[in-house]
């Protein structure tokens, strides 16, 4: 039913930019029907709409709104580079005291977080802070004790080139017991093989040593990059949320 | 009274056609919505413009409108549905009855497609040479070469609309004419007698040479233990065995192999034959 009336309203704006003659009131429904795709939770189909709103002039009314739903919609799709250049773009252009500007700042600040780009995090919540038009009962100060324990970015390539000695990027990403096994799995692979060679059975070392060894070494340094993408967007989101809890509810 | 019943019949008359025009703009609108790619919208209108009483010039209008929104959304069962409900009189009739025979092809349901082209009222040489362009490229999809051969010289061969894509419809008749298909059997019996071979012989060479250093390594291994351990301790039985699942798994995989290269032989030249259908079609009716 829902999903009924969504569509119904998606329409009815449309109608409205084909009938209408006049321009304002077409950008005015076409950025109602990007709040449509909004609440529909289709943030592409959001940015999309908002694509089609031209506006030059700064003192337009519509101008800091698309700027914040633009980025707001890049950020909920994880484009958040594209986020932060459009916050860039437009908000030069947009006054210190407009009631957009906090939201604004906040999805900056976000981004850089998602981006493991905490010092300009910091800066950005200077700059919030700095704002007339803030809520009084923030002290967005208080946020900047958490980058304290910020997470730490783990580079997958990184973590690739440490397997080189087995379980050491597993380590690197956190995980100590994964890393033992890791590192327990070659090496008795590699002890099989010389055993065997050692005990004068040359085939039997060679082929299941090495084999053995080349699975389990490529097979740890793969887990190893995965790990720390994972270990990144895990401890990223849980950072975010910390923030988001502390800027929504002071 | 006279000239009440007069009044009543001139008000409705005037509501009449201030409905009819309302219909026209709102066919306008959803005529708007298709071309700006808007295909959900499109259909949505066209639903319920298509609740209201319209003229039959009108619910031809909708319905090629709904099946194109579809079509654009990739809904071919649903768009082909719609196409063929577009009526005789009206101008989208050919493009819609050719391209909502064209998504049933391409959903593979040749008898629906047959039916839909049969019922096809072509009037003009045109419709009738497409018809029978896509009845061909129906025969060539089902493997038929005899009947595609007799279709085709229904059609002249010249007309520059399909010319470049008949050549090619018959370039891969003549392909599957000659095409052998590869034998799961003969692949078996070939990795049997040295593995990895029966891969070579699907094409899948890569492959092959895997398999047979994988099997030549276990069985140097197994040779060693044999000799040297003796054929009754553990790590000869132990690799005799890994040796003997490896050896007859590869057999499989090789019936396997010449199997998907048959199938991927097949979804290829279905792929082309569509794609050769598809062309002429959007560039005569689009």
């Amino acid at each position: 039913m829902q999903a009924h009336q969504y569509m119904a309203s998606l329409v009815e704006y449309e109608r409205i930019v084909f009938q209408s003659n006049d321009a304002g009131i077409k950008k005015q429904a076409i950025f109602k029907k990007a709040m449509v795709y909004k609440a529909m939770r289709s943030y592409e189909k959001t940015e999309e709409e908002l694509n089609r709103i031209g506006i030059r002039n700064p003192n337009d009314t519509l101008f800091p709104l698309k700027a914040y739903e633009m980025a707001f919609a890049q950020y909920m799709t994880g484009n958040y580079q594209a986020a932060l250049s459009t916050i860039e773009t437009y908000g030069v252009m947009i006054s210190g005291e407009h009631q957009v500007m906090p939201g604004l700042l906040t999805l900056k600040i976000l981004c850089y977080n998602q981006l493991f780009k905490f010092d300009r995090a910091e800066s950005t919540i200077h700059q919030l802070a700095g704002l007339s038009n803030t809520h009084d009962s923030l002290n967005y100060t208080s946020l900047l004790t958490y980058y304290e324990k910020a997470p730490h970015y783990k580079n997958p390539e990184t973590a690739k080139h440490l397997s080189i000695l087995p379980g050491l990027g597993q380590v690197y990403c956190g995980k100590v017991f994964e890393g033992g096994l890791s590192f327990l799995l070659n090496a008795s692979a590699l002890s099989f093989g010389a055993w065997e060679v050692y005990s004068g059975y040359y085939f039997t070392g060679y082929v299941v040593g090495v084999t053995l060894l080349q699975k389990f070494h490529t097979g740890g340094q793969h887990r190893a990059e995965l790990l720390a993408r994972q270990v990144n967007e895990k401890h990223i989101l849980k950072f975010n949320q910390l923030i988001i809890d502390n800027l929504v509810s002071p | 009274m006279r000239i009440f019943s007069l009044f009543l019949i001139l008000v409705s008359f005037i509501s009449l056609t201030a409905v009819g025009q309302n219909t026209s703009k709102r066919i306008d609108f959803a005529t708007y919505l298709l071309n700006q790619q808007f295909n959900q919208e499109a259909i949505y209108e066209s639903n319920q413009i298509l609740q209201l009483r319209i003229s039959p010039p009108q619910k031809d209008s909708l319905h090629y409108i709904r099946g194109w929104a579809e079509y654009n959304l990739k809904e071919l069962r649903a768009s082909s549905q719609s196409l063929k409900q577009v009526g005789h009189s009206s101008v989208f009739y050919p493009k819609s009855q050719l391209f909502g025979a064209y998504n049933l092809i391409y959903l593979g349901d040749f008898g629906k497609a047959s039916a839909m082209l049969d019922s096809f009222k072509t009037e003009t040489p045109l419709n009738r040479h497409f018809s029978l362009f896509l009845r061909s490229g129906i025969d060539l999809l089902q493997r038929d070469i005899p009947s595609f051969r007799e279709t085709v010289n229904k059609i002249p061969a010249d007309y520059y609309g399909y010319t470049k894509e008949l050549s090619q419809l018959n370039v891969i008749a003549d392909e599957l004419a000659t095409h052998k298909r590869k034998s799961p059997l003969l692949a078996g019996i070939l990795s049997g007698i040295l593995p990895g071979s029966g891969q070579v012989y699907s094409g899948k060479t890569g492959q092959g040479i895997a398999a047979l250093l994988l099997t030549s390594g276990l069985s140097l291994v197994v040779i060693e233990n044999f000799n040297k351990r003796g054929p009754d301790k553990f790590e000869t039985i132990f690799f005799g065995s890994v040796f003997t699942v490896f050896y007859i798994g590869n057999i499989y995989g090789a019936a396997f192999s010449a199997k998907i290269a048959n199938d991927d032989y097949n979804a290829l030249t279905d792929k082309q034959i569509l794609f050769n259908l598809h062309i002429p079609l959007r560039n005569i009716f689009n």
